[in-house]
């Protein structure tokens, strides 16, 4: 302060130069708070700590006992912030780096994450790759009933899901629900429906109505490709609703329409393109995810692979898995070319 | 009058302006013949629509026979769901003694390793996405590096995350949640979410304001130094909003790799519905649903703080002095911001993430 002070009383008999401004000094109290909070995270991971050998943090040429990490990871976390004090930045974007650093060491120690065993575990992997790279393509053509139950499911899904999804996200954003409460209340049932994982509905609705071993695969399939695409086009298309313009739906009000006249003239025709768009992306996740989840006992070609993954005839998984990525290519370009021509 | 008159064109400027209300004259006739631009507007053809919808109604019938399923099960699907909804929430609500407490602290482990899984899966794609994102967007890279690297990432957004799970990862790191099979499937989710940031980041990167890469040239900075001062600035919070998102959708995927051996809450998900535990299943289920709601709240707030700034979550409404950010931000000029910044609001942002998936 007192230099630029001195700069501007000198500066008006010689040359007139300013200083570049420079950004403000973050406080130094919430820093010290912020190394308390890594020294607390320091001890609960010095308390959880895993006592094997295992290795977390592969440094490469030096070999790091367990119980050090620990200190490793404090040793990071407080250098980090002394590097944010330096910089200047701010007491939030101080607080963030250090959530980074203290979220990246729990999860990294939660999975036990090491690239030091690749090279002695790779033969592991030889055998398998070399099945997978020499594919059994006589064996592609065998499967195409699975395939065919597996893209009706999610043609099944898909319309049925984005019917159901579009009047949920119609009562879900407040532009086009009837009042707020019905807004509310349908926003936190489409959020307990969308946390619920697609292998979380797979399950249910196998144990529900019964799998493949009943015949009853496919029903169950579609009943929980069904409810993963009620989350996720409901979800997208009542934040599409929320930001429509209100132009149109003033000019419906004025003009005398009820609710249903409203969403019907004034908000479907403005969010039917992202409505179409979104379809088509839950139609290729669906293609996807039906064929992961035939694992779990639901029809179509993922209880084929899964089959032939039992039997360890990784030929035959291997044809079945340039199939599936051949398909969901094809769904892709055929998606595009949909988006293209429609919108 | 005057707004009719101009839109009234060229062929309707000859008739003289008294003439127009021809009905209320005495006659009882008009004085002239209407032309065709009195006439209301033909409704336009529905053809197309009615085609497409028809092809769609087919399509939907057909693909019901195709799968092939029994809709008769769907008479017995009230009951089971009743009944079995009632063992599941017997087993949520009965009082925690030691062993149901240890289903819940088992359940609570596994999601976390779940989130941990998903946490190093979008961490690993982080890595590799934004110089990929560089090299895939058009006005940051050659011709030659932009389309190849397109190509890969086309390549690896279609093959689903369980493909690499079982050719490469689950043999290379091991199976079970405690012999690698979490470092497998944080991998498997980390490959296969390259395709996805990538892309993503690259078409934030050629979203760019052309003016900040204009000056930076004018002064004589190279490519790095480019990127450095001019692009990154502007596309970092949309980046860190791409990557949040990823971590969010790896949470769900992670489940799925889970029960191909991938440890964490697919896991523990196979185990309980194998064992028709409905007891742990409610239990299971409950905490899914409270771990990932809970992420996602604070996903979406950091969300939103990186991309509209402190400003903004007070309302926006009073000037508040943003005391917690040291930014040295003079009233009018974080007004301004919060302004600009308002336009590009979250939610076609985050849809356009997802859309792009």
């Amino acid at each position: 302060m007192s230099t630029t002070a001195d700069a501007t009383t000198r500066g008006s008999a010689t040359l007139e130069v300013t200083p570049r401004p420079e950004a403000p000094r973050p406080s130094g109290l919430v820093y010290l708070g912020l190394a308390g909070l890594a020294v607390l995270a320091f001890i609960l991971f010095w308390a959880t700590r895993d006592s094997g050998d295992i290795l977390l943090i592969p440094l490469g040429f030096v070999t790091l006992w367990a119980p050090l990490y620990p200190v490793i990871g404090l040793a990071v976390m407080l250098l980090t912030l002394l590097v944010c004090y330096r910089a200047r930045i701010g007491t939030m974007g101080g607080f963030g780096a250090l959530a980074f650093i203290t979220m990246s060491y729990w999860a990294g120690s939660t999975v036990n994450f090491t690239l030091l065993e690749i090279p002695s575990r790779w033969s592991n992997v030889e055998p398998r790759l070399r099945a997978f790279l020499d594919p059994n393509w006589s064996y592609i053509w065998t499967v195409r009933d699975q395939w065919l139950i597996t893209i009706s499911m999610a043609v099944v899904a898909t319309l049925i899901g984005c019917a159901i999804g579009l009047v949920l996200a119609m009562l879900a954003s407040p532009v086009s629900s009837p009042n707020k409460g019905v807004s509310q209340a349908i926003k936190a049932v489409n959020s307990v429906v969308r946390s619920i994982p697609d292998v979380g509905w797979a399950l249910l609705f196998v144990a529900f109505i019964g799998g493949t071993a009943h015949g009853l695969g496919p029903m169950a399939g579609v009943l929980a490709l069904l409810m993963f695409n009620i989350g996720i086009v409901a979800k997208l298309l009542s934040e599409t609703i929320d930001s429509v313009n209100p132009g149109p739906v003033e000019a419906a009000d004025a003009a005398g329409a009820n609710l249903t006249q409203r969403n019907r003239l004034a908000i479907l025709p403005q969010v039917l393109p992202g409505f179409v768009s979104y379809g088509l992306y839950v139609f290729e996740l669906n293609i996807r995810a039906s064929a992961a989840l035939g694992i779990v006992g639901v029809g179509g070609i993922g209880s084929a692979m899964m089959l032939q993954l039992n039997r360890f005839a990784f030929e035959n998984v291997a044809a079945i898995l340039i199939a599936l990525i051949l398909v969901v290519l094809l769904v892709d370009m055929f998606s595009m070319y949909i988006r293209r021509k429609l919108l | 009058m005057s707004t009719r008159k101009i839109n009234a064109g060229p062929g309707s400027t000859s008739r003289p302006e008294h003439q127009r209300p021809a009905q209320n004259s005495e006659a009882g006739q008009p004085r002239f013949a209407p032309d065709a631009l009195d006439r209301r507007p033909v409704r336009p053809s529905r053809l197309g629509y009615n085609a497409g919808m028809l092809v769609v109604g087919i399509l939907f019938i057909a693909a019901i026979y195709g799968t092939g399923m029994d809709v008769r099960a769907l008479l017995d699907l009230p009951a089971s769901i009743i009944q079995y909804g009632q063992l599941m929430a017997s087993g949520v609500f009965q009082i925690p003694e030691e062993t149901v407490a240890g289903y819940w602290s088992q359940s609570f482990d596994a999601m976390f390793e779940s989130v941990a899984i998903a946490w190093v899966g979008t961490m690993v794609g982080a890595l590799f996405s934004l110089p990929l994102g560089f090299m895939a967007a058009r006005n940051m890279s050659p011709l030659p590096v932009y389309v190849m690297v397109r190509f890969i990432l086309s390549v690896i957004r279609a093959v689903p995350e369980i493909i690499f799970a079982i050719a490469i990862m689950l043999p290379l790191f091991g199976f079970g949640s405690g012999g690698g099979g979490a470092l497998a499937g944080a991998m498997a989710l980390g490959i296969s979410s390259i395709g996805t940031l990538s892309k993503l980041i690259s078409e934030a990167i050629e979203a760019v304001d052309g003016g900040p890469l204009e000056s930076s040239r004018a002064s004589g900075s190279n490519h790095l130094q480019l990127i450095r001062w001019a692009v990154l600035p502007q596309v970092m919070p949309e980046v860190i909003a791409i990557w949040l998102y990823r971590f969010e959708v790896n949470i769900r995927a992670s489940a799925i790799l889970g029960v191909l051996g991938a440890g964490g809450i697919g896991s523990l998900l196979s185990t309980v519905f194998g064992a028709r535990d409905w007891d742990r299943i409610g239990i299971v289920l409950v905490v899914i649903i409270l771990v990932t709601m809970v992420v996602d709240q604070i996903s979406a707030f950091i969300r939103h703080r990186v991309i509209h700034g402190p400003t903004v979550r007070n309302g926006g409404g009073e000037p508040q002095e943003d005391d917690d950010d040291g930014a040295p931000s003079p009233g009018p000029v974080s007004g301004s911001h919060s302004d600009t910044s308002v336009e590009q609001d979250p939610a076609p942002k985050s849809a356009r993430a997802a859309a792009g998936l």
